[in-house]
């Protein structure tokens, strides 16, 4: 048996805790049956069920490693010879024994008088297991920016899960897709059951964020990673969102039935997920002049396998992001109809211009991040990044807006409106201002290790 | 592999090949400095070496290095002739390490700590068993398998941390201040333990700040100092070339010591008395035996001639003083 499940095993399911748990469900749903009726009963299951996977479970995968970190074992974990994905399993599941073993005990209670059957107890199980998944895969990436401890790391890692656990409960049982849950859904012109289609999204999104446990357990195991897995996701959710585009705004007769509109749209769609997860990367990431210059000494020695190692794992994605504008902006030339129809609906001059600004302003958050986070010496600076980007993306342009001081906005905000030069002209400047700040920190901090 | 530019000995490279551990050029930088400027060395098998320097010196960041739980900036590091980064979990099977804070499983009895770790490291089930009482029994824990051990002593839990890292028997044993914490009666024991395991064939790496507990097993002493090492020899040859410091007696006084010892290669620091002088005295037996018969000539009336004794730490700090003199030597 994999040890770190086992030890798993051994601390979460003692004797004491294995009678506990039954003891304490059937005086809930004892209350619940004779507070209520049958009903009642599966209904407070339901609720348990939820609770003890969602609630629960998130804080106990969102402290699986960081307990490890803080109890000073995972130094020895990491030295096992436990590989990568026996590690992550054991975590995942290991971890939340205890919990499935209560819900476990739920289930009949659940099934007793519930209308809803295994379909929605299976929708159940992978948003609980989706919500630890993501607290689990956060908790990484915390420890991955160790420079930067948060406070309540755990607390934050659980967040998110429970973050990710709410936005997947909306997307099966909430308003936009509960109502039509017996309904079908347009993706890339298929009609496909909602309930076919969210559950298959839980269980692809659920793939996806144990694919980066794995590959975030690979690094902290010290295997060697290649920056192809956040790229490979960026494109996976660019073909995911680009199958909605055409859908949502197909409705409007202006442009409905115009040659090209479903590629442009899908590709605009495309190109923008692809652009926001690089950011996200970017941001998560850990970073610093250290990491730098270990990619710029790979690359002067140009060791394809070492460069790889060593390239930042937003840059693929920006690669990738960059040769979808191109292609966006030559389909809008290629398209002119569509061009009229879609500036015309956007009241802009032009969708490239559009397209630009939103990469240049990609690259001048990332300048930020970079420029804020590269001495180490600030223990703060990821956040106060975000604060400087809150400022310049949502304080500023509501200041512009009060004093009807619109015109300026596209300096802060990728814009529809205006002429194509007043949408990239202004974040160019900004890009060229943060990279000449970047070289000068650069040069200070690189000047400054070098005295040491 | 090497991204850096510092220049290894190349009198290194012959040793390396045969080395339990070879460390060429290692860099190491963190946020705000750089603790390692191109480090090399070679570990021979069955040696115990005793790595010392001041705080800061970078101690820790290496034997991180070694045990492959950091990534250096650059450079190479090999343990059994495995590169650290192209293969961290088979160097992980040969290797142990306790580190200066460890944690322990306190939830956990001392036996399904013990078993965890060996089948953490892969020692197959059969032989696990064995293993743990081999171990226990090693460390004196036999009596305390079942005991849990969030209730062990510190002395006991330093123990069990040290049964832990040996329980798959590997080749390279690192220990970072294993004796802090242990009554002096178990840091004998420990002692014994270490010399133990390397009869057995094991090679050790200790850093420690109690330089009077390394002298007790110590085959080699290495000394950091600012990232770098200045130091690396076996103990007995760095006693033999270092400067030592001598004592001459005097059947009666004489007048002529002084200056007969001032005037003599070698010699420096004279301190006469009335029974003789101390020096120090830097040269090997043939040079002693030559300063001995100069002074038989000269007429001085030598009742004994030996040097004084000198311990690691005095060796130690002699060494730290001269790099502290020198602003840290070499890089290798």
């Amino acid at each position: 048996m994999n040890p770190e499940f086992q030890r798993n095993l051994l601390l979460e399911l003692t004797v004491h805790r294995l009678i506990a748990m039954p003891l304490i469900l059937l005086l809930i749903y004892a209350a619940a049956g004779l507070g209520g009726n049958a009903e009642t009963v599966s209904e407070t299951a339901h609720a348990v069920i939820v609770g003890l996977l969602v609630l629960w479970g998130t804080r106990l995968t969102a402290d699986a490693v960081l307990g490890e970190v803080r109890a000073r074992t995972w130094d020895s974990q990491r030295m096992s010879g436990i590989g990568p994905f026996a590690m992550s399993w054991a975590k995942l599941l290991g971890s939340t024994i205890y919990v499935w073993y209560g819900v476990a005990l739920s289930v009949p209670a659940l099934l007793y008088q519930w209308e809803a059957g295994f379909g929605d107890l299976l929708r159940i199980v992978i948003l609980g297991l989706f919500a630890q998944a993501v607290a689990l895969f956060v908790s990484l990436l915390v420890q991955r920016m160790r420079p930067e401890r948060l406070r309540f790391q755990v607390t934050a890692s659980q967040l998110f899960g429970l973050g990710a656990a709410l936005t997947y409960w909306n997307v099966l049982f909430g308003r936009s897709f509960g109502t039509y849950r017996r309904g079908t859904i347009e993706w890339y012109g298929a009609a496909v059951e909602n309930e076919t289609f969210t559950l298959a999204t839980g269980i692809a999104f659920l793939a996806w964020t144990c694919f980066g446990i794995y590959r975030l357990m690979r690094a902290e195991l010290q295997f060697r990673c290649w920056p192809a897995g956040w790229t490979a996701f960026a494109a996976f959710c660019a073909i995911y969102v680009g199958g909605f585009a055409f859908s949502r705004i197909s409705s409007n007769p202006t442009i409905f039935g115009v040659p090209g509109m479903d590629v442009i749209s899908r590709l605009l769609a495309a190109y923008l997920t692809v652009l926001a997860l690089v950011w996200l990367a970017a941001y998560v990431e850990p970073k610093g002049l250290v990491r730098l210059r270990r990619w710029g000494a790979a690359l002067r020695l140009g060791d394809p396998r070492r460069i790889l190692e060593t390239t930042p794992a937003w840059l693929p994605g920006m690669l990738l992001g960059a040769g979808l504008g191109v292609v966006l902006v030559i389909d809008l030339f290629l398209s002119p109809e569509a061009r009229e129809v879609y500036a015309g609906f956007l009241d802009m001059d032009s969708l490239a211009a559009f397209a630009i600004a939103v990469f240049l302003f990609l690259l001048r958050d990332i300048g930020v991040v970079h420029f804020l986070t590269l001495d180490g010496r600030k223990r703060r600076a990821h956040m106060t990044a975000l604060v400087y980007l809150v400022v310049l993306y949502v304080l500023i342009p509501v200041i512009l807006v009060a004093a009807d001081w619109d015109a300026a906005l596209p300096a802060f905000l990728p814009f529809f409106q205006g002429h194509s030069l007043f949408v990239t002209l202004p974040v160019l400047i900004q890009v060229a201002i943060v990279g000449a700040l970047l070289a000068v920190r650069w040069r200070r901090v690189a000047g400054s290790m070098a005295e040491t | 592999m090497s991204l850096d530019t510092a220049v290894p000995d190349p009198s290194d490279r012959g040793a390396g090949e045969t080395a339990v551990v070879a460390v060429r050029d290692l860099v190491y930088d963190y946020p705000t400095a750089r603790a390692l400027f191109g480090v090399s060395f070679d570990i021979a098998p069955g040696s115990i070496t005793a790595l010392v320097g001041p705080n800061g010196a970078g101690k820790t960041t290496l034997m991180r290095c070694l045990a492959a739980l950091e990534t250096p900036y650059s450079g190479s590091v090999a343990v059994d002739g495995l590169d650290v980064e192209e293969h961290p979990r088979q160097v992980h099977e040969r290797m142990g390490f306790l580190q200066d804070f460890f944690g322990l499983y306190d939830d956990l009895t001392v036996r399904r700590c013990l078993d965890y770790h060996a089948a953490a490291r892969s020692v197959p089930a059969p032989e696990r068993r064995a293993a743990i009482e081999r171990s226990a029994q090693r460390l004196g824990l036999s009596d305390r398998l079942d005991q849990r051990a969030g209730t062990l002593s510190r002395g006991l839990r330093q123990r069990l941390a040290v049964a832990q890292a040996i329980i798959h028997r590997p080749s390279l044993l690192l220990l970072d201040e294993p004796a802090s914490g242990l009554d002096p009666e178990a840091r004998q024991d420990l002692s014994r333990l270490l010399l133990a395991l390397q009869a057995e064939g094991m090679t050790l790496v200790v850093s420690s700040h109690i330089l009077a507990e390394l002298e007790d097993y110590s085959t080699h002493m290495m000394i950091m100092h600012q990232g770098r090492i200045t130091e690396h020899s076996a103990i007995g040859k760095m006693a033999e070339t270092a400067a030592t410091p001598m004592r001459v007696v005097l059947a009666e006084p004489h007048d002529a010591l002084q200056g007969v010892l001032e005037g003599a290669a070698g010699v420096s620091a004279v301190a006469a008395d009335g029974r003789g002088a101390s020096f120090v005295f830097t040269g090997d037996d043939a040079a002693r035996a030559g300063l001995l018969r100069q002074l038989v000539e000269a007429g001085v009336p030598v009742a004994a001639f030996h040097p004084e004794q000198r311990s690691m730490q005095d060796v130690y700090l002699e060494r730290l003083q001269r790099d502290r003199g020198n602003g840290a030597g070499g890089g290798s």
